[in-house]
């Protein structure tokens, strides 16, 4: 019965997008910008510099690392890099295989989508990623945009979220008459952390090729730290070591890759599993107590993208994954009568995406990309109400370019149906949710080299209640309603290249109003996997992002680049002013934070230094000096060399030394973070 | 850094408005599962000053995670610490800790000690464990233990028994029913008696009777008190028509509250345990509204009744001290997070 719903659904949902691309031409064409003008303004740029002004002329704030400058951070997973961007504070509960989620300008981390090679990664359960699951070997590029990215011809689900991670794997690269391409590497590091991994990628034809790698890291995780009694100077410490904080997460991927002139795709398989210690907060006088909880899981997904130039005006797009998950959570020292706690959860995920797009002028893209999602769980919980969520998401959107504007528009359609197969009950959910960008580049016919621009958007957009928000044992709450969030941001950006030693300059300046009504907070008070709900009702979030990004040759050769971020953010909770918390700073986030990095490149050996620092936080609703959590910096420093061997071979050694001053810190209060590490990596590339 | 301006400011607590008194009160607040932030706050009345946690002043340490229960017996004052799985032993009159005792298995598992009563110069701590565990007050030695239910919770002794509510808490939603009986001159469990879901709060009368009340799955029509003879250790009545969540015991007088999880709707009374009558139905005062009424405590000199509001758990919770006629004496706002038990010194 259900299933022939769901079926039903999807063909009505691919009748409907099918129909927008009736008119079958076929032309070759392969510019993605609709506008010519934008692709002029791209080739003003140096090709080093290229993908850094895109963030430039972005509408909406848009922060990129790409490979080179992820290989100059101390980072072994992307939370590392994250933690190097603005607006952005990372839960991290320390140690590898600590539970790690982003939340960007406050929002929660349940509205930070993350997308891997264009599809959304989602999970039903907490709604938020633990992005401690993304290993750093075969990324090519990580993005993060605030509202929604300015490329409008992509999946519905990628724009129905405040903010977007966007992880982009390595597409694999071949030089003439090279067949074969790859890699093989090997990292180690303090806490018995080891990290090999390889990438193979191999030409099968002139249209197909093919990739697989692997990676394995398996760290002990038991790092010293000392833990405090009190905050007073004179109170109590006791020198401990972190128990139960071992992982061992192994990740394998193949893609196969298609393009001609017309027709590009991929479809790529991809496989996950971890075995870790929970290692839970450190207690007072009992610190082996949480020594013997585990958590299993595994992930599996295929997926697949279809792209197809249609005429010139038209283009299409398929796209479609398959996601199973399971986790095994186990604490064999529960004192219930069975002397162990043990859940199983298993979730299904079917998505189908297809998406036209279309130019009826030059300089005008219109967009209609739609959804089909299905979404089922179950776990051995007692009375579990084993949820099906069955979702239809359709965007319609419209970009419109000049070389003196960008305006992007969005309404993002919502229909959501929750079905719980235990007690056969439906909750249907309805929603519209609008999204308006524009830039502006005012001096242009002023002075054609001054790239100063402005940037506006609005975005009203939802989170759905989680699985776990709405049937989580005595946690859970059907009568959650929906979060919403309306974000306002007002910027600016200035480029600047290849003035005398100036290679690039790129400065953005935001500030930033969001609001959140019905706020559904979920944080682990328990253990870092069982939640707490907590409706806060209303939070009013003011802020500022500063990146600037200097890039300096100071001689044929040798560069320095810095870049820094500075983040200011007022998130307070205005849900009753007769509360105790009324305008108190909501837990776990900064009012100000920030990040540094210097690097220095030269033909011998690269040197990079880099800070991340936070300012004071509070654990708990009330701002009351028992509630705080002290600042912190971290230094880190990474000093690597690539030596060039023949027939285009190269190796690449880097020596990292993580938390330089051993400072003793805790991004979640009593999950204390490891002091000074020491990693060493060596990479051959073939 | 050029921006350490707009950092945030510690926002302070608001001061207490009492009157003034020679009443010294030591207030314990369990604080929140897993941020080892119990504390002891001293409040002194003649002063009007309080310290907060005025065990971690004075030994330079928290208390830990989730501290149950606060008792006095002779010159000493015990804590059990429940996630931190310590029995803390302060001195009644200096308040300095005398033993942190750490209650684990033989194996270093932790037992999870969750409340404490005296008899006979011996300390009686149930833990969640499924154990009873005997402490000489003297010594500061644990001597004996006994295995009862499951998840042992409040305690009661009388007639040289200790009368235990095998709450079966941890087994949600599948919970005990019972009370154990434990003979403490053998330490031998003689019985367990039946008497409802999830018993939780028991205590007995200066009569000799023991008062349990059974929480069913927290759904307020499901509290029932039930009196057990301890001669021939059996419910001998169960009151249907009364719910309390929680109650205590001075004399023969019986005070109670009940809160209603689902519409926070609350009240105090007082019961009396000759006749097993409600003696007066409404001890809250006039324009007084709990959030969460959390323990209940009555000063047995003076006839004042202590509640303690744990307000919305996450926020600081409240004492409050109200009049043997149900008039308000005062309130001592934001004394601790989830306050759940005080002396009177």
């Amino acid at each position: 019965m259900f299933a022939k719903v769901h079926i039903l659904l999807l063909s009505l949902m691919l009748t409907i997008a099918f129909s927008a691309t009736a008119n079958d031409y076929v032309v070759k064409h392969t510019t993605e910008e609709p506008a010519d003008t934008m692709v002029r303004e791209l080739d003003e740029v140096v090709v080093t510099a290229e993908s850094k002004t895109n963030t430039a002329v972005s509408t909406a704030p848009l922060q990129l690392k790409t490979k080179i400058d992820i290989e100059a951070l101390p980072a072994i997973q992307v939370s590392d890099v994250l933690k190097h961007l603005s607006g952005v504070s990372i839960k991290d509960y320390g140690g590898i295989g600590g539970l790690k989620t982003v939340s960007v300008r406050s929002l929660g981390a349940a509205h930070t989508a993350v997308s891997y090679d264009g599809i959304t990664v989602a999970d039903g359960q907490n709604g938020q990623i633990d992005i401690s699951r993304f290993s750093l070997d075969n990324v090519n590029s990580i993005e993060l945009s605030n509202g929604q990215g300015d490329n409008i011809f992509v999946p519905a689900r990628s724009m129905a979220s405040a903010a977007v991670l966007s992880i982009q794997t390595t597409k694999p690269t071949f030089n003439k008459n090279q067949k074969v391409t790859g890699s093989v590497s090997f990292r180690g590091g303090s806490f018995t952390t080891l990290n090999p991994a390889f990438f193979l990628a191999a030409r099968l034809s002139k249209k197909l090729s093919l990739s697989v790698n692997a990676d394995y890291l398996f760290s002990k995780g038991d790092y010293p730290y000392t833990l405090h009694y009190g905050s007073a100077d004179n109170d109590s410490v006791s020198n401990e070591r972190r128990q139960n904080s071992n992982v061992s997460n192994l990740h394998t991927e193949a893609t196969l890759f298609g393009s001609d002139s017309v027709n590009e795709g991929y479809f790529k398989a991809y496989y996950y599993r971890s075995n870790r210690g929970l290692p839970g907060a450190t207690i007072f006088y009992n610190t082996s107590s949480f020594s013997s909880q585990r958590l299993n899981e595994q992930v599996a997904f295929a997926q697949g993208h279809y792209n197809r130039h249609l005429t010139d005006i038209w283009d299409f797009q398929l796209n479609a994954k398959y996601n199973f998950s399971y986790t095994h959570y186990k604490d064999p020292a529960a004192l219930n009568s069975a002397g162990i706690e043990e859940n199983h959860y298993r979730q299904n995920e079917y998505y189908l995406n297809a998406a036209a797009q279309v130019r009826p002028l030059q300089n005008l893209a219109v967009s209609l990309s739609t959804d089909g999602i299905v979404t089922t769980m179950n776990a051995d919980i007692v009375n579990f109400a084993r949820p099906v969520r069955t979702q239809w998401l359709s965007a319609l959107s419209l970009k419109y370019v000049r070389s003196w504007v960008t305006l992007v528009g969005t309404a993002i359609f919502n229909a959501v149906w929750d079905y719980t197969i235990a007690d056969n009950t439906t909750t249907n959910r309805f929603k519209c949710s609008p999204y308006i960008s524009a830039s502006f580049k005012p001096f242009a016919t002023l002075k054609e080299d001054l790239d100063l621009r402005f940037r506006i958007f609005y975005k009203n957009i939802y989170r759905l209640p989680t699985f776990n928000d709405l049937y989580y044992g005595r946690v859970g709450n059907r009568n959650l309603k929906p979060e919403d969030t309306n974000q306002i941001n007002i910027g600016m950006t200035y480029a600047l290249t290849n003035k005398s030693f100036l290679s690039s300059l790129l400065v953005s300046a935001d500030i930033y109003h969001n609001d959140v009504t019905d706020k559904i907070v979920a944080y682990p008070t328990k253990n870092v996997f069982t939640w707490t709900m907590l409706n806060y009702g209303h939070v009013s979030i003011c802020g500022f992002d500063l990146n600037a990004d200097i890039d300096l040759e100071l001689y044929k050769g040798y560069h320095i680049e810095f870049a820094t971020t500075y983040t200011y953010n007022r998130a307070v909770n205005i849900t009753d002013r007769k509360s105790a918390d009324y305008k108190h700073q909501i837990p776990y986030t900064p009012r100000i934070s920030g990040s540094a990095n210097a690097i220095l490149r030269t033909p011998y050996v690269n040197i990079a230094y880099s800070l991340i620092w936070s300012g004071i936080r509070y654990a708990v609703n009330q701002n009351y000096a028992e509630n705080r959590l002290p600042a912190y910096c971290d230094h880190s420093l990474t000093v690597s060399h690539d030596f060039r061997l023949p027939n285009s071979q190269s190796l690449a050694l880097a020596l990292e030394v993580i938390n330089l001053t051993n400072t003793n810190y805790e991004v979640i209060r009593y999950f204390p973070m490891p002091g000074r590490q020491f990693r060493g990596s060596l990479r051959y590339n073939f | 850094m050029g921006f350490c301006g707009c950092e945030m400011k510690d926002i302070p607590r608001p001061a207490a408005d009492t009157p003034v008194e020679p009443t010294r009160l030591l207030v314990l607040s369990e604080g929140l599962y897993n941020m080892n932030n119990s504390t002891l706050a001293l409040v002194d009345l003649s002063s009007n000053s309080t310290d907060y946690d005025i065990f971690k002043t004075l030994n330079h340490r928290g208390l830990g995670d989730t501290a149950n229960d606060l008792k006095r017996y002779g010159a000493k004052i015990y804590i059990p610490v429940n996630i931190s799985s310590t029995l803390e032993i302060i001195d009644a009159t200096s308040l300095i800790s005398i033993k942190r005792l750490t209650i684990t298995t033989p194996e270093g598992t932790a037992r999870q000690p969750r409340r404490i009563a005296f008899h006979d110069g011996f300390a009686y701590l149930t833990c969640f464990d499924g154990t009873l565990i005997e402490i000489d007050t003297a010594s500061l030695e644990i001597t004996r233990t006994v295995t009862l239910g499951r998840n042992p919770d409040h305690l009661a002794i009388c007639n040289g028994k200790a009368y235990v509510s095998n709450s079966g808490g941890l087994d949600y939603p599948y919970y005990d029913a019972t009370v154990s009986v434990v003979d403490l001159a053998t330490m031998t469990e003689l019985r367990r008696v039946p008497v409802g879901q999830n018993p939780g709060c028991i205590e007995a009368s200066e009569r000799g009777d023991i008062y349990v009340v059974s929480r069913g799955d927290y759904d307020q029509n499901d509290y029932t008190l039930h009196k057990i003879d301890t001669d021939i250790d059996t419910v001998v009545r169960s009151f249907p028509d009364i719910h309390p969540l929680n109650f205590c015991i001075v004399g023969n007088t019986l005070y109670m509250y009940n809160y209603n999880f689902s519409d926070a709707s609350h009240w105090v009374k007082s019961f009396d345990c000759i006749t097993d009558r409600i003696t007066n139905d409404n001890l809250l005062p006039e324009n007084l509204t709990l959030t969460t009424p959390f323990s209940i405590t009555v000063d047995p000199s003076s006839g004042e009744i202590f509640l303690t509001d744990a307000n919305s758990f996450i926020l600081f919770g409240h004492l409050i001290c109200i009049n043997p006629d149900g008039t308000l004496r005062y309130i001592i706002s934001e004394i601790g997070l989830n306050p759940n038990g005080i002396i009177i010194l």
